[in-house]
């Protein structure tokens, strides 16, 4: 390869030597322009490819962030995973790709500039200086004066030195130029060359990563071809969405579900303890000023009843801790539809009001007198209520006039206590039974009674519709169903979450009993319904109905004391409850009171009073299969007609002076190994006349009930009347014979507290509410309660008596009962 | 120059600065010529002579560029200084003048000259014991300040000619043969990791994912 420029023209500098050098030197910037622009694309490319590479970074980044959502679906979290993966590593390659081009376009075409064709430029830049000084030497030569020949030397000199150093220069020039321009050849093809299998070193490894990836790819596919198959799958499923709306418009599937499991499972199961057995929406009435209403989601769980928001906050609000202390009621008197109330008393008001299974006993080992004790299945109840020791006395300081209180340890108590004339009066219409309501001119005291669950007072609040209240004496809830749908479903469940808790309490969960005494008292309590109806039955004359004679009676009627097969229970209960209360004898609570009546009378003693007079009657008398209009008229005739009743006093005129007196029912049924006493009784009836109910004993005194008397042992787990009744003998004086009367019979009865003789007054159109005027104008009940007999006093009451009869002191019997101290009085007869 | 003198390894230019007269053609000529003449005439403008020594095995061709020390020519000599690798700043070691002037003339090379040229620092005429005025250890002393090698030479007697030249070119050589092991000489531009542009399919892939 020859040098571009003869070096001989060179040295002679000649014009075609200075011509060749423009030309190359125009190359040369030429070249030099055109390796600026692509080194200035070159670098632009990289810069956006690093940015390419940042974004690309931060997408794959933020695609990890969304395989962690999947992080619940394995699946797809794998999928995500693998293909992050892939895409990282194209990423690698890519910056690899970035980094090469970098290294070798930039880098060398840098240095080629920079170096070689820098060097080109400053080789020229000297080669025209030292030309410049070449042609100043020339001229000064030329223009030196022969005459002077130290001048010429030196001009000679100057001129032999720097054409010299010219030719070096230019020589040097030249070479550099030679170089570059030969140089730029395989520079430049080089540095492409190496860009270039770059490149392919990139696309051969991504070739490679498909080849790898390629059966995961497919897999992925099917995998999506097939959840979009399902997703298809799913949204036909979901087609017919609407029509759910119809098809369950008014109530959730929740309730319906639950509501049937509900009925299936029946309510003596609630095995389903942890389950909700009903849930849903409630408008539920603040118990703030504001009475604001706010919509709740409402379940009954666990025995409780519990509600919450419906977004916000997890925890749930417990409205009623127990549910067996509750009742429910809709509420239809508030201006708002589809309401129901659940009521629940409060601890120190279950005592006194709780109809549940309970039973009352004295407590004689306190310090206060008149105390009693109201044992339940429920430790919570059991434990708040049975050393609540209250006395009740009457308050005669006061303004007002009849007063009494009700004195108890615990302050909340006291709130029984004020000052105001009440009247009580049983509440017959109420979702509950044996209800009472405390009437009193006060607010504060009617604001108290009316959250008992035990009153029944309209609520008049708001314009509401399908409200319903939930009460309990500590608290008020007002609630709102959605409709008159879901309003029932809750009532139902409501009552049903409250009978399935109370059913449960009886349950033999005395697992957590703590002590021997509350085992006992559950074992007690246990045992105490079965054998409740056994003995029922084992009265007299019980194991057949009383009317039809047909076996094994499930029934019975409070009120006259008797039990029935299941079709006369029928007709007992079309007499209506004045004449007959009837109740089933294994599916009903008995309260202990009640049972004793049940137990002071039995079919046989009825039957002498309402049958006495039944031999020769034209009427058909009831069998077990008789027709039911036999049945019905045989009943009628028996209770309603009273056809069949002896007249109680002896119609003949008496004798002047002769006095009377009904005899009293002693039962010691807490003893039974008391045979002496038995057996005196039994003596002391075997001198009467049996069949009559005038007593032609040699006695002044004409006894009746003699032979009504029931003296027998039944070993009832139930508190004696005893101590309630203890110390009454010196009051049982005699009645003149003047006097004889089913009225004063009645009273005298109760007095007595001989149910056999009530009953036959009763039978003998004794009016049960008839004052007597001989007695102060009392009636029957005032001598119950003076008798201080809490069974008296029950038969009176489910016989119709009522409460707030005042004698002529003004006195109702509840009066009477506080004055005297019959807290157990005080606390059954207004139920 | 025969065939011999056309096969190096290296060729280093290598310039003689210093003041007129203190001996610097007549290093040259020693070095390059072995030859001493007395009655020199002073250089106009540049002058050159080759000459190649051995070192480590290798063959390094010594460009000696020789100029003129007058201040005429000042102009034009320092044209030559580019490119030179080496300088030897002569100074007369009985003419205290040309001893001053030596912090002018490391001022000319820093101006003109390579920033990483090599300078040795020659005192020349050390034959002329009896007539010495810049002590040995003065300019040692200086040298060293001034970062560069010294050596005292006589041209006349050949004292020290050859080691000096020697030592210059040999460091020279140092100095280029380490840097080109650092930096590959130009021309290899793609650097020994950028290399796997040699592509196989099979582990190419491997190559490049460090």
């Amino acid at each position: 390869m020859k040098p571009l420029i003869d070096f001989d023209e060179c040295l002679r500098d000649s014009p075609k030597f200075r011509e060749q050098l423009e030309t190359e030197e125009a190359s040369i910037d030429a070249l030099e322009l055109k390796l600026d622009k692509v080194l200035k694309a070159c670098c632009l490319m990289i810069e956006s490819g690093k940015t390419y590479m940042t974004n690309r970074g931060a997408f794959t980044n933020a695609l990890w962030d969304l395989s962690g959502y999947f992080s619940e679906d394995p699946q797809v979290m794998a999928s995500l995973n693998r293909m992050i993966h892939s895409l990282q590593e194209m990423n690698k390659f890519h910056s690899i790709l970035l980094d090469q081009v970098s290294r070798t376009v930039v880098k060398n075409l840098t240095a080629f500039v920079k170096v070689d064709i820098k060097g080109v430029k400053e080789s020229k830049h000297h080669f025209d200086k030292i030309s410049n000084d070449l042609d100043l030497a020339l001229n000064r030569n030329s223009q030196v004066s022969k005459h002077k020949p130290p001048d010429v030397e030196e001009a000679v000199n100057l001129l032999l030195a720097t054409r010299s150093c010219f030719r070096h220069t230019a020589l040097d020039h030249v070479q550099r130029v030679t170089m570059l321009q030969a140089r730029k050849r395989h520079e430049i093809l080089a540095t492409f060359l190496s860009y270039v299998q770059a490149c392919c070193t990139y696309y051969h490894q991504g070739a490679d990563l498909t080849e790898d990836l390629e059966p995961f790819l497919k897999t992925t596919a099917e995998e999506v071809t097939t959840m979009r198959n399902d997703t298809k799958i799913l949204d036909k499923e979901m087609e017919n969405r609407h029509t759910i709306v119809n098809s369950r418009d008014t109530v959730l599937p929740s309730c319906k579900t639950e509501a049937e499991s509900d009925s299936k499972e029946g309510l003596g199961s609630p095995c389903l303890k942890n389950m909700p057995r009903m849930q849903g929406y409630l408008f539920k009435r603040t118990s703030n000023a504001f009475k604001t209403w706010n919509r709740r989601w409402f379940y009954l769980y666990d025995n409780r009843l519990v509600y919450r928001k419906r977004t916000g906050e997890l925890h749930v609000t417990v409205m009623e801790e127990d549910l067996r202390l509750c009742t429910v009621r809709p509420v239809t008197d508030g201006e708002r539809r589809h309401c129901f109330e659940v009521l629940s008393p409060s601890n120190e008001y279950t005592a006194l009001t709780r109809r549940d299974p309970c039973t009352v006993r004295p407590v004689t080992d306190g310090e206060r007198r008149h105390c009693f004790e109201v044992l339940s299945p429920s430790n919570e109840y059991t434990a708040l209520t049975r050393r609540d020791p209250c006395t009740v006395r009457p308050v005669t300081d006061g303004e007002r006039r009849h007063c009494f209180e009700v004195l108890s340890p615990s302050n909340e108590y006291t709130a029984l206590t004020r000052r105001d004339p009440c009247t009580v009066r049983p509440v017959t219409d109420g979702e509950r039974r044996h209800c009472f309501e405390v009437l009193s001119p006060s607010n504060e005291y009617t604001a108290l009674t009316r959250r008992d669950p035990c009153t029944v007072r309209p609520v008049t609040d708001g314009e509401r519709r399908h409200c319903f209240e939930v009460l309990s004496p500590s608290k008020s809830h007002m609630l709102q169903a959605d409709s008159d749908e879901m309003l029932s479903s809750w009532v139902a469940a409501l009552q049903h979450g409250i009978r399935a808790a109370i059913q449960q309490g009886r349950q033999p969960d005395c697992a957590d009993a703590r002590t021997t005494e509350r085992q006992q008292l559950t074992h007690h309590a246990q045992g105490r319904k079965l054998r409740i109806w056994e003995q029922l039955l084992s009265i007299p004359g019980n194991n057949t109905c009383c009317d039809c004679g047909g076996a094994n009676p499930a029934w019975a009627s409070i009120n006259l004391g008797i039990t029935l097969c299941i079709e006369c229970s029928g007709i007992h209960r079309s007499l209506g409850v004045h004449h007959s209360k009837v109740r089933s004898l294994t599916l009903d609570d008995w309260e202990p009171d009640i049972i004793k009546v049940m137990a002071e009378l039995g079919n046989t003693i009825v039957n002498r009073i309402y049958e006495a007079n039944a031999e020769g009657t034209t009427i058909t008398r009831a069998t077990p299969d008789c027709d039911r209009s036999v049945r019905e008229t045989w009943i009628r005739a028996k209770y309603v007609s009273l056809l069949f009743v002896k007249e109680v006093a002896p119609a003949e005129p008496q004798r002047v002076g002769r006095r009377w007196s009904v005899r009293r029912t002693r039962r010691r049924n807490r003893n039974p190994s008391a045979v002496p006493e038995t057996i005196s009784d039994h003596s002391e009836k075997s001198d009467v006349n049996s069949n009559t109910s005038v007593s032609e004993s040699s006695s002044a005194v004409l006894m009746i009930g003699t032979e009504l008397c029931s003296e027998r042992e039944i070993d009832l787990s139930l508190s004696s009347d005893h101590d309630s009744t203890e110390g009454e003998d010196v009051a049982n004086e005699e009645e003149d014979i003047s006097s004889l009367c089913p009225q004063t019979i009645l009273y005298r009865a109760a007095l007595a507290h001989n149910l056999s003789v009530m009953t036959s007054a009763l039978a003998a159109r004794a009016h049960v509410d008839a004052r007597v005027t001989s007695h102060r104008g009392r009636t029957a009940l005032h001598a119950a309660v003076i008798s201080g007999s809490v069974m008296a006093c029950s038969f009176l009451l489910v016989n119709g008596a009522k409460l707030n009869v005042q004698d002529d002191d003004g006195k109702t019997p509840l009066h009477l009962a506080t004055e005297a101290g019959h807290t157990a009085q005080v606390c059954t007869t207004p139920r | 120059m025969g065939t011999r003198e056309d096969e190096y390894d290296y060729l280093f230019k290598v310039v003689l600065i210093g003041d007129s007269g203190v001996g610097k053609s007549s290093l040259l000529s020693r070095f390059t010529r072995n030859e001493f003449n007395l009655e020199s005439k002073s250089t106009i403008g540049v002058e050159f002579a080759t000459r190649s020594i051995e070192v480590d095995g290798k063959t390094i061709k010594a460009q000696i560029w020789d100029t003129a020390g007058q201040e005429r020519y000042r102009a034009i000599t320092s044209a030559y200084y580019r490119g030179a690798v080496g300088a030897l700043l002569v100074y007369d070691i009985a003419k205290h003048l040309s001893y001053e002037n030596v912090e002018r003339w490391l001022r000319e090379l820093r101006d003109h000259a390579d920033q990483n040229i090599l300078i040795m620092l020659v005192g020349n005429k050390s034959d002329l014991r009896h007539l010495r005025s810049i002590p040995t250890e003065e300019a040692k002393a200086f040298a060293e300040k001034n970062g560069l090698s010294f050596i005292e030479t006589s041209a006349l007697d050949s004292t020290n000619v050859e080691p000096a030249f020697q030592n210059i070119l040999t460091e020279i050589y140092r100095i280029v043969s380490q840097k080109q092991m650092r930096d590959p000489p130009e021309g290899d531009v793609i650097r020994a990791d950028v290399e796997p542009v040699d592509v196989r399919p099979q582990d190419s892939r491997k190559q490049c994912c460090q």
